[in-house]
């Protein structure tokens, strides 16, 4: 029995949907993932993200414009969708684009959500993370896609451990919370990833081998 | 034909390089051609750069506006340094043979990207008769890559020519003075932008080197580059070219 895939789900205003490499350069040509990068980069960059793995000194890094960096979080999307099982799901409030989530599922059903980038909606607010709906058809997607179980890899000392605390307080309890259990969601503790470039290449301005700690979150879909 | 001559274009010329406005998605038939369906299409519009954007608009366009000029669709390859949250990645835009990637991957594989024409159309895979290159007597220059390399904060940009025939020889350093890179956008318009060889002063810009009698061009973009961003050059989207 062949099941379909539904890339694409609405509730009310909000919308959430499986890119595909022409979206994300359209989204890249017209302007809209620098603006994914300027809203988010008070996350990004309030000393929590090294840009790991990359032989830059740090006052090089710094000197780095907007405009190089999002050309790094173009590459970002683009080696997400590469992977096996690799994902780029956007999110929408009435058809505003609000969130870029970056990952991959594997043949487990795991959904590893490894990056996201995020702006306000087109009132200007952030209103949208506070809301069921916007949530649910996240995870509708997510699990639509194959993922039957969700992790959440996030930097030590990021400010998004708040936003995960603050969103499992409030939707734990919301009967219309009803695709992602917040309930569930545990840190796990810190993990440590490793990571090279292939065997026998050099790649100019990333480290041959090298190695990240983040914290690994945990949670059920309904 | 995948390439516009340098004199005496006709409709039929039109359709064949161009097809169907603006993408050039789909075929053309040579009848029932409107000449301004194209003014979003060429690198220049009435001989200056075409700055027509996605609003449309009146743009006047001439038919040498159309000479030495083509179309490109990129496609792209990633590599990455594993998985999950920490991963680098490693991204090849642009068309590409397969002998045109196998000169400029670092892994050297021979594996063609994107399609040296407008749409996904048959025929060579590398692109001839493109000006510029000179007309030698015994053999034919073809373009067998254009595009980008994209890693960390910067990258390299990259035009593959290669000389085939009896006497073959790689075409010369001083070949092109400039491309003209104008990007298709899905919903129409677009930009165009400007590629000296002779751009930068205080960085390295383009140097070329042969292989056999293929010529690598090459040029740093990025925080060491001699270009800022990739986003005006070839990439893994649609674009017409010209090459001075």
């Amino acid at each position: 029995m062949v099941t379909k895939v539904q890339r694409r789900y609405t509730v009310g205003m909000y919308t959430a949907a499986s890119l595909t490499e022409q979206d994300i350069a359209t989204l890249y040509y017209e302007g809209v993932l620098k603006d994914l990068y300027i809203q988010s980069s008070g996350y990004i960059n309030r000393g929590t993200y090294a840009y790991p793995g990359l032989d830059y000194t740090p006052e090089q890094i710094a000197s780095a414009s907007e405009d190089h960096k999002t050309d790094f979080w173009y590459n970002v999307c683009l080696g997400n969708l590469a992977q096996p099982g690799g994902v780029v799901i956007g999110t929408y409030v009435n058809d505003y684009l609000v969130s870029l989530f970056m990952g991959f599922i594997n043949d487990n059903g795991e959904y590893h959500l490894c990056n996201f980038l995020m702006r306000p909606d087109a009132d200007g607010t952030r209103n949208f993370l506070f809301v069921s709906e916007y949530h649910n058809v996240l995870g509708e997607v997510e699990k639509s896609l194959g993922a039957t179980v969700a992790y959440t890899y996030v930097d030590v000392g990021s400010p998004i451990h708040d936003s995960l605390t603050s969103w499992i307080n409030y939707f734990r309890n919301i009967e219309e919370s009803n695709v992602k259990n917040w309930g569930s969601m545990v840190n796990l503790g810190e993990v440590t990833q490793s990571y090279g470039v292939p065997e026998g290449e050099t790649w100019e301005n990333v480290k041959d081998n090298y190695s990240c700690t983040f914290e690994k979150y945990k949670m059920e879909y309904y | 034909m995948a390439w516009f001559k340098d004199t005496n274009v006709d409709m039929a010329e039109l359709a064949s390089v161009y097809r169907t406005p603006n993408q050039g998605v789909s075929a053309k038939s040579n009848s029932n051609i409107s000449f301004t369906d194209y003014r979003h299409m060429p690198p220049q519009a009435n001989g200056s750069n075409n700055t027509l954007g996605i609003s449309g608009g009146n743009q006047t366009l001439r038919f040498d506006d159309l000479h030495d000029t083509g179309g490109v669709v990129g496609g792209s390859s990633t590599y990455t340094t594993g998985s999950t949250k920490g991963a680098q990645t490693r991204t090849l835009a642009g068309a590409f043979t397969a002998h045109g990637a196998s000169v400029v991957r670092t892994d050297g594989s021979a594996t063609s990207q994107g399609y040296m024409k407008l749409g996904s159309q048959s025929g060579t895979p590398d692109l001839r008769g493109v000006g510029s290159f000179g007309v030698p007597t015994t053999f034919s220059y073809y373009l067998e890559g254009i595009g980008s390399e994209q890693l960390s904060l910067g990258g390299s940009f990259f035009v593959v020519v290669r000389g085939s025939g009896y006497q073959a020889s790689a075409p010369a350093a001083n070949s092109w003075s400039t491309i003209r890179v104008r990007n298709l956008l899905v919903n129409g318009g677009g930009f165009t932008t400007n590629f000296n060889q002779s751009d930068g002063t205080d960085v390295i810009g383009w140097t070329s080197s042969v292989s056999g009698t293929t010529r690598i061009w090459t040029a740093p973009h990025g925080l060491a580059g001699v270009y800022n961003l990739p986003s005006g050059w070839v990439g893994n989207s649609t674009h017409s070219i010209e090459f001075i």
